[in-house]
């Protein structure tokens, strides 16, 4: 699959000898094969900063997209931050030493990440930070409302962007948790809306990278919403709802297709609800898992919730290296909640068989 | 680096980082006390500045102990890695600031890079090929993993090492039999400070970059390198080193 990939690459193209800057990505290829992009003019330091401050921490692990910000930051007239790039795979002990010694004033992140590091800083400390620019996830509800009580002083600046389109949308403090007014130039449009008004999601947008995207299936569902007489849209999941992403874990419908084929003796149908809550400071995960058992089953009720409990996490992969059992053991998911039912229903016309709640 | 104006160091309105560590004026280079990675780990970063030009920030740790350094991109921008214009560089390094910053010195010289992660490395490599990379921008632990990993892309011809030990020189030896390869000798503190010629009997010697002054103290490396945003005066290092007479080699 790599080999055609990499066909369709155009390569040739590349005006190597016009452009000194250039980049070629891949898409992720959630919704197909991944698209290769190729992006003739260098980044621009104010489309791809939102933020302000003096002293700015960069939490993303792609090293396409610290490249692209540091090679934006290197071109901009004046260069008047710091930055620091921030693996978050260090130990904790290590993060918090480099955030006492940096005292960052401005965060790039994704939400969780922030608030897990976070989570122990002093309220002079968080009393410093100007500027949070969340981006990589939908921020939920409870962890906005956090950042806001966290960081009294800082503007938060909620984005929707995708690494080939960058930025594309901006909430506002009366926006919804999963609601975007579009930024300068974007179009966003809904291909075959359902009855909700729920479709795909169409961006038209001229980025400044060199490369125009018009009618872009982006690979979101969403709907048009609006508040004060300005449209926005409101942000449902991925096309098919296929999959939630996460900071530190990817949640993929196929994966629970698999785990429940594997149990197949105990599940004849599910449907898995997530919600991102804030406990004690920290993001928490809460995966629910409604079941339909198989009949005749050999378990009871009460023996296949406890069944499941274990076994469903012991084989639900949430990275390619683990499983939602270790998630479970680092905190960052509660324990799986299991609910038998007699009959899966959906809220939507169209069945979601892994959701995102708020 | 007896030109070195020790003074403008001492009297800098930007830090006192130097007047506190000297206590008194040094009257010669070689009375100056030396600098140990403790001593940076001690003081806060934005305390022992001495230019105004912001950069990157990065952690890096000695002995378990860490510090932030800033890399201005002027201090970037000095490094010298003698890339030849036609090179199309796969950068591939364990560190990922160091992969970021040898990434911007290329653009810095008209050089687009191939910047490549190494916990993808078969698809990296793929990609470098059909990248057409001819050079490749590594660091002995990277570079093991590559040669293990035994997918080379044919269009490699030149591999620039950096790296602050070169202990595996089984593995120098062996790459040097099908490509032309450049040392360099760099602390992440530093960046480049010198370039690591083979020479008799297997060694390794040095030639110090421009504006670095290496010194063999109790067999150890002793860098100078005043240019930076936190200078570095006689600075200890954990790198062996040989003098034999003028010439310098590494142990």
């Amino acid at each position: 699959m790599f080999a055609e990939i990499l066909r369709n690459t155009p390569l040739d193209k590349i005006p190597k000898e016009e452009a000194k800057y250039y980049r070629l990505m891949h898409t992720s290829g959630t919704t197909g094969l991944p698209l290769p992009i190729v992006y003739t003019k260098r980044p621009d330091w104010n489309d791809i900063f939102l933020g302000e401050g003096e002293r700015i921490v960069m939490a993303f692990g792609s090293k396409t997209l610290r490249l692209d910000f540091a090679r934006a930051y290197a071109d901009s007239d004046t260069p008047n931050a710091d930055i620091l790039f921030l693996n978050i795979g260090l130990p904790e002990k290590t993060l918090s030493q480099i955030c006492e010694q940096f005292r960052p004033t401005t965060f790039v992140c994704p939400p969780s990440i922030l608030l897990r590091l976070t989570q122990k800083w002093t309220g002079m400390e968080r009393q410093e930070i100007t500027s949070i620019s969340v981006a990589g996830e939908l921020a939920g509800k409870a962890a906005i409302e956090e950042m806001r009580a966290r960081f009294p002083n800082a503007k938060i600046i909620n984005t929707y962007s995708s690494m080939e389109t960058g930025n594309m949308g901006l909430s506002c403090p009366k926006c919804a948790w999963n609601e975007f007014h579009p930024r300068a130039g974007v179009i966003f449009d809904i291909d075959e809306p359902d009855e909700d008004g729920v479709g795909d999601l169409l961006v038209t947008k001229d980025n400044p990278g060199g490369v125009a995207f018009r009618s872009y299936r982006i690979g979101d569902v969403a709907s048009h919403s609006s508040h004060d007489g300005e449209k926005t849209i409101r942000l449902y999941g991925r096309r098919g709802f296929d999959y939630i992403k996460l900071a530190e874990v990817l949640l993929i419908r196929e994966e629970f297709d698999r785990v429940a084929r594997e149990l197949k003796d105990h599940i004849r149908d599910y449907k898995a609800e997530v919600q991102s809550v804030v406990k004690d400071g920290a993001p928490l995960h809460k995966l629910r898992l409604y079941v339909v058992p198989e009949t005749p089953s050999a378990l009871n009720e009460a023996a296949l919730e406890k069944f499941l409990e274990t076994e469903f996490p012991k084989r639900l992969f949430v990275t390619p290296k683990s499983t939602l059992s270790d998630a479970i053991a680092k905190g960052i998911f509660a324990p799986l909640e299991i609910k038998v039912e007699e009959k899966i229903t959906h809220a939507t016309a169209k069945p979601q068989r892994l959701y995102l709640v708020n | 680096m007896e030109a070195l104006d020790l003074k403008k160091i001492y009297e800098s309105r930007q830090s006192a980082f130097y007047k506190k560590h000297w206590g008194k004026l040094p009257a010669t280079f070689s009375e100056v006390p030396l600098l140990h990675a403790a001593d940076l780990v001690r003081t806060p970063l934005y305390e022992r500045l001495y230019k105004d030009e912001r950069g990157l920030v990065k952690f890096a740790s000695r002995n378990n102990n860490g510090f932030l350094i800033r890399r201005s991109l002027s201090d970037i921008k000095n490094n010298n890695l003698e890339l030849p214009q036609d090179a199309v560089p796969l950068v591939l390094l364990s560190d990922p600031n160091e992969g970021l910053e040898h990434s911007l010195w290329c653009y810095e010289y008209g050089t687009v890079p191939y910047i490549g992660d190494l916990s993808n490395l078969p698809v990296t490599l793929i990609c470098a090929s059909q990248f057409k990379t001819n050079t490749l921008i590594s660091d002995m632990a990277a570079l093991l993993e590559i040669v293990s990993l035994n997918e080379m892309p044919e269009t490699i011809k030149n591999i620039y090492v950096i790296d602050s030990s070169f202990a595996d020189r089984a593995l120098l030896k062996e790459v040097q039999k099908d490509y032309h390869l450049k040392l360099f000798l760099s602390l992440p503190e530093a960046g480049i400070i010198a370039s690591v010629k083979p020479a008799e009997a297997d060694r390794l010697r040095l030639m110090p970059q421009m504006g670095v002054s290496l010194e063999d103290v109790d067999g150890k490396i002793v860098v100078t390198k005043p240019e930076l945003s936190t200078p570095l005066i006689r600075y200890t290092s954990d790198i062996n080193m040989e003098r034999v007479e003028d010439t310098l080699y590494l142990n």
